[in-house]
């Protein structure tokens, strides 16, 4: 990951209000899916360090919605979508992950209108909503527009004007 | 009191002002703060609406580039409800009556309008800056930019109403401030004028009842400042005015009195001046006639000899036709030679003028004229002559009568020569011939021979002193000039005579202080001396005192006794006796050459004849006072400095026994006697003689033997050439040719020139035979022989 998780969290926050329909997606709670996998390392001290980001984090809620994670470990979860109903995930971040399905991961997310958000740049081209990559010292959003739009989402020109727009 | 001007209107010249300056002042103040209140009621209203509308523009640009700026991504991302918040940013400024945003292709991406007039002032918006026709809207536009791409533009309108209605409120408050301004200006102004402006017509007013003659009237000085400075200036001023009012009358008054008084004295003087130059023309005429009518011939010329006037008789005295002929001719003409003439202007440059000059000049036609002239020469500033003013009369004749006169004189001397010393040489002679007679008889006494030709040779030497004297009387003897202290000389004089004269004659000398030298011979100054003093003793038979007197005189002086004395200064030489005197028709010949009183065989009558001689050749003179039976008194003036140096000869007195010599020695003489005798003594002191009787002789010997001749004694008159001519002619044949000339009687020029062609000496006749043994050893034994 180009950039460290202490930093994604509040990006995410922020990124996520400017989607015009972030009130009809999360309703009365935000619920965040953290996908990881237990067995790779690297993925699994990713979701270590965000839970405690999140549980530590002063802001426990994204415009007075609260806030609600869950962690879907992807070495032992076989249905993505039956977890994503299951636990009403309708934000789901990514970690990294080794011979994963990206396209997979995208196709449920689209299904579901999940929206996607991950710390690993190479995962937007593959299909991942929103990714957060560097350019020179500062964090760089890149947001994959058809992908996000056909996950639901509705971005203000506002952000689309900061980010890096993939078309 | 009132005065009146008769020479002036009773009223100020010029026309009366048409408006006072008080109503031309109010007037152009006026005008001034009406313009000032017009400019403020247009201008301002008019800098404030361009301010504002200047303001508006920038605030509706500010507000078009942030929307722009706002809306770029939403055009970029086709996002109308970001469009929408950005307007809605916008339309926060209640202003704003429409905002559209167009893409690229002028199409509308997104619009919002505040009612209908913002509708009509988007359709008629043409460019950014543009105000609609009702002057309502203000319209501006900004592009919308992406990435530095251009994607469209937004354009904005904004509402002017507020603007136009603050406008138009300052406008009317701005009429009313410049109204109530100007009011309050115009009455302070007018105040301030008319209380300026009072003590001046206060003035006018004064000066015109002044100006209509009431000198009695003065302006009010009601103030300080500079109008009260003027007012107490004019009274000031009229009051010098009326005091110069008073004098200018009595000045008036005066003039006319003095003029009168002028005019009568003018008519006097007239009068007088007409009179003067009637006696002025009678003066010039008088004086041209005498100038004209003058004995004298009378000129005046240059120092060019350029002659500017003369008069007839200066014509007639020089021959020529006419005064036009004389002026065409020069001065330098009219003298003997060349020079003269500078000559004689010399002289007049030292003594400034010449009086009674006694001068030889050249008729027209070249024939001597002898004048006698009064020069006197005009100076300029720095001395120099630069003019010359003659008065010439024709001595001619004088002159002549005197060379007659002088003639005959000079004949009855030669008669009285005859007479006079006539006896004492016949004297001489017989005493010379008797004794030689006693040598050449047979009953001769040997034993007597020395005293016998002793006495023969003073006898010679008696005669010789005889003719020196008749020598220095003719002032042809050689002189040897020097400068003396005639004191010294005195000296000598008195100390010789005193032992030689009776011991009844006692000397008394009285020698003056300080007495310069004067330049004289010093022999001929003794001889002087001596005369003098002879015969003061032969005045005094039995025995009396000789006083001799020395001093100096002021030339000025002596110029009172003696007009012809010319120095500045003069040594005198006083002699006097007590002796029997001189009568009055004696002392008249006292001087004459030959003229004695004594017995016949006592005086040559030469004694003061040589005295006068010897102060004339100095250019000095002899006076001579007496009385019979009281005494006599003779005076010399020697002039100090001013005497003329002349040859000298210098001949040396026997000095001991001379040598003789075995030379070859020519004799030129042709007296035959003196020739036998020279070749008697010279042979007897071993020296070979040759003689010639003439100078061709002379000349033809001395070429045959010159190689042998070692001297030559030359006498100067010779026959067929002269002594001189034939030592010349021997100096071509031989330049080292050892010579002296031998005369009784050879001018002194003559001396000159042949001492400087080299001659060695010089020998006076009659000479001693010791004195020729001399010379020859002298000039043989001479360094370069």
């Amino acid at each position: 990951m180009a950039v460290p998780v202490e930093v994604q969290y509040p990006l995410f926050l922020k990124i996520v209000t400017f989607d015009r329909n972030f009130q009809a997606r999360v309703g009365q709670e935000v619920a965040v899916g953290i996908l990881y996998q237990s067995e790779y390392r690297k993925s699994f001290n990713v979701r270590n360090t965000l839970i405690d980001i999140i549980n530590n984090f002063p802001l426990h809620n994204i415009d007075g919605i609260p806030i609600r994670y869950v962690s879907i470990d992807m070495s032992v979860e076989t249905d993505l979508r039956a977890a994503i109903e299951r636990e009403k995930i309708n934000l789901m971040y990514v970690a990294p992950l080794r011979a994963a399905d990206i396209a997979a991961i995208t196709e449920a997310s689209r299904e579901k209108h999940v929206l996607t958000l991950t710390g690993v740049p190479d995962y937007a081209d593959a299909g991942i909503s929103v990714s957060i990559d560097v350019r020179g010292d500062k964090p760089l959003i890149v947001i994959n527009l058809p992908e996000a739009k056909a996950e639901g989402a509705d971005f203000d020109a506002q952000l689309l004007k900061l980010a890096k727009v993939i078309q | 009191m009132t005065r009146e001007f008769p020479y002036r209107e009773n009223s100020i010249p010029g026309p009366k002002p048409r408006r006072a300056i008080r109503i031309r002042l109010a007037l152009f103040v006026s005008l001034l703060l009406g313009t000032i209140s017009l400019f403020i009621f247009y201008y301002l209203p008019y800098t404030l609406e361009q301010q504002a509308l200047h303001a508006i523009a920038d605030k509706a640009q500010s507000i078009a580039s942030m929307t722009a700026y706002n809306i770029s991504p939403a055009l970029f991302f086709g996002d109308v409800k970001a469009a929408d918040e950005a307007f809605h940013s916008a339309l926060q400024s209640g202003d704003v009556v429409y905002i559209v945003a167009r893409d690229e292709s002028g199409k509308a991406f997104d619009a919002h309008f505040n009612g209908k007039a913002g509708e009509e002032a988007y359709h008629e918006y043409t460019s950014s800056g543009h105000v609609s026709a009702d002057g309502t809207v203000f319209s501006t536009s900004a592009p919308i930019l992406h990435n530095g791409k251009k994607l469209g533009t937004l354009i904005l309108g904004i509402s002017l109403n507020s603007l136009k209605k603050e406008i138009h409120d300052s406008r009317a408050a701005i009429a009313i401030l410049s109204l109530v301004l100007f009011i309050i200006s115009i009455l302070v102004v007018f105040t301030i004028i008319t209380i300026t402006t009072k003590p001046l017509s206060d003035i006018v007013e004064t000066v015109e009842q002044i100006a209509s003659g009431d000198l009695s009237r003065r302006a009010p000085v009601a103030t300080t400042d500079e109008i009260g400075h003027l007012a107490s200036s004019f009274n000031l001023m009229v009051d010098h005015l009326t005091d110069a009012q008073a004098a200018l009358e009595k000045a008036n008054k005066n003039l006319e009195h003095r003029v009168e008084e002028r005019t009568k004295a003018l008519q006097r003087e007239i009068i007088e001046r007409e009179q003067a130059e009637e006696a002025l023309r009678a003066s010039e005429e008088r004086y041209r006639r005498f100038f004209e009518e003058d004995l004298s011939g009378n000129f005046i010329a240059t120092v060019n000899g350029r002659i500017l006037a003369c008069n007839s008789s200066f014509v007639r005295i020089f021959g020529f036709s006419s005064v036009d002929a004389v002026l065409a001719s020069n001065l330098r003409l009219l003298f003997p030679y060349e020079t003269a003439m500078d000559d004689l202007f010399e002289l007049l440059r030292r003594h400034r003028k010449l009086v009674y000059h006694e001068a030889e000049l050249r008729r027209a036609d070249a024939s001597t004229l002898s004048v006698i002239e009064n020069v006197i020469g005009t100076f300029d500033d720095e001395g120099r002559l630069v003019e010359v003013e003659g008065y010439v009369y024709d001595n001619t004749s004088l002159k002549k009568l005197e060379d007659e006169f002088r003639q005959a004189q000079k004949m009855e001397s030669i008669g009285t020569l005859a007479g006079g010393i006539a006896h004492d040489f016949n004297n001489i002679l017989a005493i010379i011939v008797g004794y030689t007679s006693l040598l050449l008889g047979d009953n001769t006494d040997r034993g007597k021979f020395q005293k016998w030709v002793e006495t023969i040779r003073d006898a010679a030497e008696r005669g010789s002193g005889l003719v020196r004297q008749l020598l220095t009387f003719a002032q042809k003897d050689t002189v040897r000039v020097d400068r003396i202290d005639v004191n010294d000389v005195i000296s000598d004089v008195v100390k010789m005579l005193a032992e030689t004269f009776p011991k009844t004659i006692t000397f008394e000398t009285n020698f003056g202080r300080d007495v310069k030298n004067i330049y004289a011979d010093h022999s001929q100054l003794h001889q002087t001396m001596l005369n003098l003093c002879v015969n003061a003793r032969d005045a005094m038979p039995d025995g009396g005192v000789i006083a001799i007197a020395t001093g100096t005189m002021e030339g000025t002086t002596l110029r009172q006794l003696r007009s012809e004395a010319q120095a500045s200064q003069y040594v005198f030489i006083k002699v006097t006796d007590n002796g029997t005197g001189i009568n009055e028709t004696t002392r008249t010949r006292i001087f004459e050459p030959f003229f004695t009183t004594k017995e016949r065989g006592r005086g040559t009558g030469l004694g003061l004849a040589v005295v006068y001689g010897v102060m004339k050749s100095l250019n000095g003179f002899v006076e001579v006072t007496s009385e019979v039976g009281q005494g006599t008194t003779f005076t010399l003036f020697f002039p100090v400095s001013e005497g003329v140096l002349t040859e000298v000869e210098n001949i040396k007195q026997p000095n001991g026994k001379t040598e003789g010599g075995n030379e070859t020695l020519l004799i030129v003489e042709d007296e035959e006697k003196l020739v036998e005798l020279l070749q008697t003594f010279l042979g007897a002191a071993g020296y070979h003689l040759l003689s010639a009787k003439d100078g061709e002789e002379a000349i033809e010997l001395y070429k045959r033997k010159h190689q042998n001749i070692a001297f030559v004694l030359i006498d100067v008159d010779l026959p067929k050439l002269s002594g001189n001519e034939v030592y010349l002619k021997m100096k071509k044949l031989n330049p080292d040719v050892k010579a002296v000339l031998a005369s009784g009687n050879i001018e002194p020029a003559v001396l000159r020139k042949m001492n400087a062609e080299g001659i060695c000496g010089f020998l006076p006749k009659p000479y001693d035979l010791g004195q020729i043994l001399r010379k020859i050893r002298e000039v043989l034994d001479a360094p370069n022989s």
